[in-house]
């Protein structure tokens, strides 16, 4: 099995020594083995959330769910709040990384322009933030007293300027050659074609890359939907899994008979099924940005 | 002189008309004030309460109240209504310990007095004094004012119970208990000599008959590996300690003053045993990293034979270990034991009955206080009131079965069902009223809440109050507790060479402040 590709011209007259059979052998092993703990991992979950409770608790490794079953995902799926749930996290994926895009993009375009007044200024505020914040109390009272408790928009505003991704993006822009707007300039090409007609097409890399850190931040969030819109209504997938996963891990000593410890005693198969209904679909986004994932970070890290 | 004699008294009687007809009117303004009351009580089940549930409406109407519950709160969600609660959102009651919680700290919460909760709630604190005595009075007391609700549970006020399987019993030869309750065998009468030969036997003579030396005696069920919790009565082999007469985390009396048990020469000599036992291979190896999902599966498929813990988890239950062992193998049977004699007497260890102390908000009136006060008393000590509150309508959400045990239907079993109700929202965490908590409710099914509640008991000795900074302390303590519990007993810490060592540095990293001010406490409160 051959890790390198042949290139053409002299690499490929080159014949390989024991050293890089040594080499490519090692790194495969390291590969392979950090590839399995990743997987395995989410591989048992699988199973698990596939399998009944007691093929859960059974001894040994176990490949395939025997039986397999989806009573753990008819379960779940059964339970309106997860409709609600996929809903609002849906919503606030799609929104906040769209505006999110937006408010940096914008900013970012702007910053890159050395002439632009302040310059410094700005950015040096921006760097600031990402330092030092206000607090949990004050920004919960900040929030309030802008009209944003029980208000969706609690979770799309905060986070739509993020100071990391307007640096990251304004490195790409200033790595842009400028001669590719001052060609259309001298062509009469207004500022508006430029930005839409030149900087956007060429500048999908970063976009693509911030809008997947976007999407997964939104995705993965909780604490401020916990914070800010804790209503029933307004459920998103991770608070639901958080509850699923975590709080009834709890010895409920309290007033609970044993057919309530019953009801309060979530099997492994229903933590499992959640947590994939929970994390499919933004793991099923990283196939197709990855290609403009690295290129993307790479320009946006190491320029400015 | 008979006109003006005339005047006066008609300007009397009209003046008492008067005043009679403002009282009257005073009266019935009172009678119809509708008190609005902010209501923080989530459940343990992480399910939020919806609005206008029927319990809420029927309270309201019952109380003459207007009530308006936090319906986006849970118990787990500490951050969520700490950070509301900090920012000045209080609500009038809060189903929340003010101590544990920090509530006090920072003065969200009302301070009361003794007296104060007597004149208010006469039934209720008399519940707390038959059950708890003044040792429910001192965990809701800080720097001397009652800043809470005093709670008791009294259904775990029972030992941890001992389980095991009958087929394995037998296999090794061992005699089962005579004694039969609820359709399991048990002895509330066996030494730790009498344990000891089992569950060698189950190391040693090939219980499940697959010829291999494959089996363990005993593991531990535990989701955290904080051995102090709740006195280790949970999972840290309580009826061995109860045996050496040590109950874990407690200050007891010890000839005048206060000692703490996890380093007292008891506890030593009862790690020592265990360490025996550890050594002997009666107790599972990985008993230190195992969590619950693996002493279910050790304990269902054969690999561990018994466990001990809170008799909530050691009954038979339709899952968890005791559930899915009957399903894996239907033919056997739990077996129960409880307080087994040792060389420190015969005693289980209790769990603590004072759980989740609730408080009144600090931006309640008086009014307001004294009338969630009045519905709290009323709630927990008059059983047909509580039986609405906390499981609906007799009849439609249960009802009594012939052993008198109540059962709920089965399409409001889930929790999400009772929230949904609003069942258990506007009560205290516990259930104390007589009638139900100790005779009623189905957990009176099960056989280790049944012989553990009559199971000799250690006491639970005093039990301080600590400050902020002191719980700081008793945090940081409880890791190197921890882990020193498990160094000795896996014999990794030498208790004849270290334990001066262990002593002395949980007395250096605060241990003598906690001992200072345990003893000031407990003289006080002579």
């Amino acid at each position: 099995m051959r890790l390198r590709r042949p290139t053409p011209g002299r690499a490929t007259l080159k014949r390989r020594t024991l050293e890089d059979v040594i080499v490519d052998a090692v790194v495969w092993i390291v590969m392979i083995g950090f590839s399995v703990s990743v997987i395995y991992p989410f591989w048992t979950m699988l199973i698990d959330s596939f399998s009944t409770p007691e093929n859960v608790y059974s001894v040994g490794f176990r490949l395939w769910p025997r039986p397999a079953t989806f009573e753990a995902y008819r379960d779940v799926l059964s339970k309106d709040t997860v409709g609600i749930a996929y809903y609002n996290t849906v919503l606030r994926t799609v929104a906040g990384t769209l505006v999110t895009l937006f408010v940096s993009f914008s900013a970012a375009y702007a910053l890159a322009r050395r002439t632009l007044p302040l310059n410094k200024t700005i950015t040096l505020l921006m760097i600031f933030t990402m330092f030092f914040s206000g607090g949990l109390i004050a920004t919960y009272l900040w929030m309030g007293q802008m009209g944003l408790h029980n208000n969706r928009l609690a979770l799309i505003l905060p986070p739509a300027a993020s100071a990391y991704y307007i640096i990251i993006m304004r490195n790409f822009f200033r790595a842009i050659p400028p001669e590719l707007e001052e060609s259309a300039f001298m062509d009469g090409a207004s500022a508006y074609t430029v930005l839409l007609r030149i900087i956007v097409p060429v500048s999908m890399p970063v976009v693509a890359t911030i809008a997947l850190w976007s999407a997964v931040f939104h995705w993965d969030s909780w604490f401020d939907a916990l914070l800010y819109t804790p209503k029933r209504e307004q459920l998103v997938l991770q608070l639901m899994l958080r509850r699923i996963l975590i709080e009834h891990q709890a010895s409920n000593l309290l007033d609970l008979s044993v057919d309530e410890l019953e009801s309060s005693f979530v099997v492994e198969t229903i933590k499992a099924a959640t947590l994939y209904i929970a994390i499919g679909p933004i793991i099923l986004l990283y196939p197709f940005l990855q290609r403009y994932f690295v290129k993307g970070i790479m320009t946006g890290s190491l320029k400015g | 002189m008979a006109h003006t004699r005339w005047l006066l008294v008609l300007a009397g009687l009209l003046a008492a008309g008067l005043a009679f007809g403002g009282a009257e009117q005073e009266g019935a303004a009172a009678e119809e004030e509708r008190l609005t009351i902010t209501w923080m009580g989530p459940n343990n089940r992480g399910t939020l309460l919806p609005p206008d549930s029927p319990t809420e409406l029927y309270l309201e109407e019952y109380f003459n109240v207007e009530l308006e519950p936090w319906t986006d709160v849970d118990l787990y969600q500490s951050d969520q209504w700490k950070t509301r609660i900090a920012s000045g959102d209080i609500p009038d009651y809060i189903k929340s310990d003010p101590i544990g919680s920090g509530l006090h700290d920072i003065g969200a919460v009302r301070v009361m007095s003794e007296s104060y909760l007597r004149q208010h709630m006469p039934n209720y604190t008399k519940l707390i004094d038959e059950i708890a005595g003044p040792y429910g009075w001192q965990t809701v007391t800080t720097g001397g004012e009652v800043v809470g609700i005093p709670s008791v549970n009294v259904a775990i006020a029972s030992g941890a119970t001992f389980v095991t399987r009958r087929d394995w019993m037998e296999a090794v030869g061992e005699p089962i208990p005579d004694k039969r309750m609820l359709g399991s065998p048990y002895s509330d009468y066996s030494s730790l000599e009498d344990i000891e030969r089992m569950l060698l036997k189950f190391r040693n003579e090939d219980p499940d008959g697959n010829g291999q030396k494959d089996t363990y005696g005993l593991s531990v069920y535990k989701n955290s590996n904080t051995v102090s919790f709740n006195a280790g009565a949970q999972w840290a082999f309580p009826n061995e300690f109860g045996a050496h007469g040590v109950r874990i985390a407690s200050w007891q009396d010890a000839g005048g003053e206060l000692g703490y048990s996890m380093i007292s020469n008891g506890y030593k000599e009862a790690l020592a045993f265990l360490h025996g036992w550890y050594e002997e291979e009666i107790i599972d190896p990985e008993f230190v990293t195992d969590k619950r999902s693996e002493l279910i599966t050790k304990f269902s498929n054969g690999i561990v034979g018994a466990f001990q813990a809170s008799p909530a988890w050691t009954g038979p239950r339709p899952s968890g270990p005791t559930g899915t062992l009957l399903k894996n193998v239907p033919e056997t049977e739990l077996v129960y034991f409880i307080a087994y004699e040792g060389p420190g007497g015969r005693a289980s260890v209790n769990f603590n009955p004072i759980l989740g102390n609730t408080s009144i908000g600090a931006n309640a009136s008086d009014a307001v206080e004294e009338k969630i006060l009045a519905m709290l008393d009323e709630i927990h000590t008059d059983m047909e009131l509580y039986g609405k509150v906390a499981y609906g309508d007799e009849g439609t959400h249960y009802q009594w079965d012939d052993d008198g045990l109540l059962v709920q239907a089965p399409d409001f079993g889930s929790g999400e069902a009772r929230t949904n109700q609003g069942w258990q929202y506007f009560t205290m965490w516990n259930t104390i009223t007589p009638d139900i908590s100790r005779y009623r409710l189905p957990r009176w099914r099960t056989i280790p809440h049944t012989i553990g509640i009559d199971a000799p008991k250690l006491d639970n000795g005093f039990v301080p109050v600590w400050d902020e900074e002191l719980r700081a302390v008793v945090s940081q303590l409880r890791e190197v507790e921890s882990e020193y519990f498990f160094r000795a007993i896996i014999g990794q810490a030498n208790l004849t060479s270290d334990w001066d060592a262990y002593v002395d540095e949980w007395t250096r990293r605060g241990g003598d402040r906690l001992t200072e001010e345990a003893n000031r406490q407990w003289k006080d409160s002579m």
